[in-house]
């Protein structure tokens, strides 16, 4: 090989490599600025923060008296003091106003709730110890308790009921079915 | 009944109970990303607030993502606290997020520290704010000046 065919071949093989070079550079940088994030801000909104001032040691300790009332949450138709009734209160948290809001109308409409619910609760228990003072029949006893039953267990009631009215259906299906044996025993 | 009477104080108590400014801002900014990869934004560079009012940078602290399940956010809960030493958001390719920063007058230099709490106190009709925001390359991202609310709207 001459000496000029060996200068060709080493001057190819160089722009080759640097041909190369220049197009992974070129592919790198072009997929970088296709593939890259482009950020804007589309608007933007200015919130006042807001907090509750604070509670005073009087509403603390009704309201901490009050959730711990378990009597009326196992016997009486009220929930007792439900959680959102106290949470966001006592944190005497710095939200946005609106949310602040709801939470006082919240609260409110729990207690209100609780108070309905615990004068139901109370009119029920002075109308039975009213009944009980009379010395009822057996019959009427049974029928306050029933009573008393379906207003303080409401699930449960309705459970035994249905179950009794299964009961009885059963019964009912197996009588009206005609069997041959019970035919024979009817025909004897 | 004693849980009746109670619960009658504490209803009654909850009528004068109104909520009062604290003087600290939410910033509540809709990012979007055109782009076709990820975009972030991070705590540890510097966004900023400018009021018309004011020509001061004013400092605006990255909370984190806004209105992810809970209509609010509490810029002193725990989370907030973690967040604030390493917030970063991301803003999903091709799509928007709204991102909360808190401004608080009360841990700015003075000046402009009087004059910034009493603009913002005051919240005139003509109070506007626009917010510049940096990206993960350093890159300026800047709002179009929005109106603050009016004080009777809070």
């Amino acid at each position: 090989m001459t000496d000029s065919a060996k200068s060709n071949v080493l001057q190819n093989a160089a722009l080759t490599v640097l041909t190369s070079v220049f197009l992974i550079v070129v592919g790198y940088e072009l997929n970088s600025w296709l593939s890259r994030d482009n950020l804007s801000v589309d608007y933007v909104r200015f919130v006042p923060q807001m907090q509750i001032p604070t509670l005073s040691g009087e509403f603390q300790r009704d309201s901490r008296a009050l959730k711990l009332n378990s009597r009326f949450e196992r016997y009486g138709n009220a929930v007792g003091f439900p959680f959102p009734c106290t949470y966001t209160l006592s944190q005497r948290s710095t939200e946005a106003s609106e949310y602040i809001g709801q939470t006082i109308q919240t609260t409110k409409s729990c207690l209100e709730t609780f108070v309905d619910d615990n004068k139901i609760d109370i009119e029920v228990f002075s109308e039975v110890a009213a009944q009980l003072d009379k010395n009822p029949t057996p019959a009427a006893l049974e029928m306050i308790i029933q009573r008393w039953s379906s207003v303080f267990y409401p699930l449960e009631f309705k459970r035994q009921s249905a179950d009794e009215e299964l009961r009885a259906a059963k019964i009912q299906k197996f009588k009206s079915k005609k069997r041959p044996v019970m035919q024979w025993m009817q025909s004897a | 009944m004693d849980a009746v009477r109670l619960a009658n104080n504490l209803i009654a108590y909850l009528k004068d109970v109104k909520p009062v400014k604290t003087g600290r801002w939410l910033v509540l900014a809709t990012v979007r990303n055109s782009g076709d990869t990820d975009g972030l934004l991070m705590s540890v560079t510097p966004h900023y607030l400018i009021l018309n009012k004011n020509p001061a940078r004013l400092p605006i602290k990255l909370i984190g993502p806004y209105g992810s399940g809970s209509p609010w956010i509490n810029p002193y809960g725990p989370s907030a606290r973690t967040q604030n030493s390493g917030a970063v958001v991301s803003v999903p390719e091709r799509g928007a997020t709204t991102v909360a920063f808190l401004l608080d007058p009360s841990v700015l230099p003075e000046p402009p520290r009087s004059a910034v709490t009493v603009l913002l106190k005051d919240t005139l009709p003509d109070l506007k704010g626009k917010v510049i925001l940096k990206d993960m390359r350093d890159r300026d991202l800047e709002s179009k000046e929005l109106d603050f609310p009016l004080g009777s709207e809070d």
